[in-house]
């Protein structure tokens, strides 16, 4: 499904601008200020993560196709919260059923629930000092998420990622511009992609924006900014898109070095509404 | 589901039962397909996801359109555009008989179908008369997406339909991946000479073994000169050296000569000689007319 990203369900819905965006979080917003909802988005995307990676459930398998499983799976969840708010159902669940959700559309081998949840008591308590709330235990309340997650989705479970994108114009750039230690900035760009699930960027632009700000960002973080002027300015593309791009990556980062989760997770989950585990679909 | 009132069951697809339906708001006919949920540790299963998300992508006229996914009780109910028949039904209603234009017609918009889903990567698998839908307008749709990719050959038979092997190429049937779109394309050819023979099917064999006959018998047994790695495969095992009997216009009498050559195009035993659907759209079958 790699083939026309701009006739895709990705592009036709799921794009927004700012003001729809957080006229879509006026619920949320009633609870948490601007800055905790970003950071409470930052913890989800690094507790995803850890599910995925650091259980037992984890297959040896590389570590890219499992990297494209937590983008899609982040990517779930982040428009799942687009449609709906906390108070209609739990980020735990959505954040657990969007990594199993991710792992059957991406192909990905598929992971039992029962391991899923053993996997995610085990990582709260453990990195975040939370308790894992035994309610969240049952396999039944992810199947019953599953449904909801497919249908508040509308079905698009197919999402493109700026890795693809991010490849074609590392590769452009190699046989253009002769840079010194290129698999480093090739991997600092891929981490910058990476990172970027930690914000919005992925609910506001196309990926070939969020790859071009995440180049831009890459070797500006190593220093090695002005190498790329040049093919940067020979290239075809929103400039101005790039920029409000590369200002939100920056953002993140600074909110994301500020955030000591330890401590402020704990406060953010504590505004959570009390919910049912499951809303009355 | 208050929405749709289900008038009568019309199927069977790969993971559950399909009804006609009308949806009380519009008035509009659709087919609804009710996914069953298996007690295991899978959830949805990854047959019925699949469709979901390929269909929620591919939208071309041959191919049919996924209107909405119904959630309610635990189950998953897919809402589909809904069509008169399927071309096994219209065989049916033929007597017989297939002229020539609607032939040329069918197998073009399977071939549009086909080369539409191919370019979006996706391969369909599971093509055979059942699976191709016709609308009151003679539309012909692809439709029955359930095979996921990952897992190649029919995960589980509800019916006999499902595990029908006359559509599927030798390479398959000598135990083969399915990685390739040469195996759409195989079938598009068994079903081109079903098509010209107004519903006689082309290899209609019992078992994986009497396929592999009767297609030898019609193509001729591939050697590792035709077919090199062929002795390679996970199930091979030598045929006897058969040598074409009959003659393609024996087989296909009301297909002209151009039509033959696209389907013995089609029906090439080895995998990388078959044809693709955008090559085989840009044949001289489809562009002159003057001959049917």
């Amino acid at each position: 499904m790699a083939a026309n990203f701009w006739q895709s369900s990705h592009a036709e819905q799921w794009i927004f601008d700012k003001t729809e965006l957080m006229r879509s979080r006026s619920e949320d917003y009633k609870l948490f200020t601007e800055e905790e909802y970003a950071k409470f988005h930052i913890f989800w995307a690094n507790f995803m993560t850890s599910v995925a990676t650091e259980g037992v459930h984890v297959p040896a398998n590389n570590s890219r196709i499992r990297q494209q499983v937590i983008a899609t799976a982040v990517t779930y969840f982040k428009r799942f919260y687009c449609r709906r708010s906390f108070k209609d159902m739990n980020p735990f669940l959505v954040s657990c059923t969007s990594l199993f959700l991710a792992c059957k559309v991406e192909e990905h081998t598929p992971l039992s629930v029962s391991s899923f949840l053993k996997n995610t008591a085990q990582i709260l308590p453990k990195k975040w000092g939370v308790p894992f709330d035994s309610s969240l235990s049952k396999n039944g309340n992810v199947y019953d998420a599953e449904f909801v997650l497919v249908e508040i989705l509308d079905c698009c479970l197919i999402v493109y990622h700026p890795n693809r994108p991010l490849n074609q114009f590392l590769t452009d750039i190699n046989k253009n511009v002769q840079l010194r230690e290129f698999d480093q900035i090739e991997a600092q760009c891929h981490k910058v992609v990476n990172d970027t699930l930690r914000c919005d960027v992925g609910l506001l632009f196309p990926p070939h924006i969020i790859a071009i700000a995440s180049l831009v960002v890459g070797t500006e973080l190593m220093g090695r900014g002005d190498e790329i002027q040049q093919w940067l300015s020979e290239l075809s593309v929103d400039i101005d898109k790039v920029v409000d791009c590369v200002d939100q990556i920056y953002k993140m980062y600074k909110l994301w070095r500020d955030f000591d989760e330890k401590e402020q997770v704990k406060v953010l989950l504590a505004k959570l509404p009390k919910i049912n585990m499951m809303p009355n679909y | 589901m208050l929405k749709y009132d289900k008038m009568e069951k019309i199927g069977e697809g790969t993971y559950g039962t399909v009804f006609k339906a009308r949806n009380k708001d519009s008035g509009e006919i659709v087919a609804l397909k009710r996914v069953r949920l298996d007690d295991d540790d899978e959830g949805v299963p990854s047959s019925a996801l699949r469709e979901v998300c390929i269909l929620r992508e591919l939208k071309h006229r041959n191919v049919v359109r996924l209107y909405d996914v119904v959630h309610s009780e635990n189950k998953l109910t897919l809402v589909f555009e809904y069509c008169d028949q399927d071309l096994k039904k219209f065989f049916d209603s033929l007597n017989g008989y297939m002229d020539p234009q609607t032939a040329r017609s069918l197998m073009l918009q399977l071939l549009r179908g086909l080369s539409f889903c191919h370019a979006h990567h996706v391969l369909h698998r599971d093509l055979k008369p059942q699976n191709l839908l016709i609308n009151t307008n003679g539309t012909l749709k692809l439709a029955d997406f359930g095979l996921a990719r990952a897992f190649g050959v029919p995960v589980r038979c509800f019916s006999a339909e499902v595990v029908t092997l006359w559509y599927r190429p030798p390479d398959v049937l000598f135990g083969a991946k399915l990685y390739n779109v040469s195996i759409d394309m195989w079938s598009a050819g068994c079903i081109f000479a079903e098509i010209s023979n107004a519903g006689r099917p082309l290899f209609p064999g019992a078992d994986v073994d009497d396929q592999l006959k009767r297609i030898f018998k019609q193509l001729g047994t591939p050697t590792e000169e035709s077919w090199p790695s062929i002795t390679q495969l996970p199930d091979y095992k030598p045929y006897p050296t058969y040598h074409p009997s009959l003659t393609w216009s024996q087989i296909v009498p009301n297909l002209n000569s151009k039509g033959r050559d696209l389907m013995q195009k089609l029906l090439v035993c080895n995998p990388s000689g078959r044809i693709d659907a955008e090559a085989a759209l840009a044949h001289a079958y489809f562009s002159d007319t003057t001959d049917l």
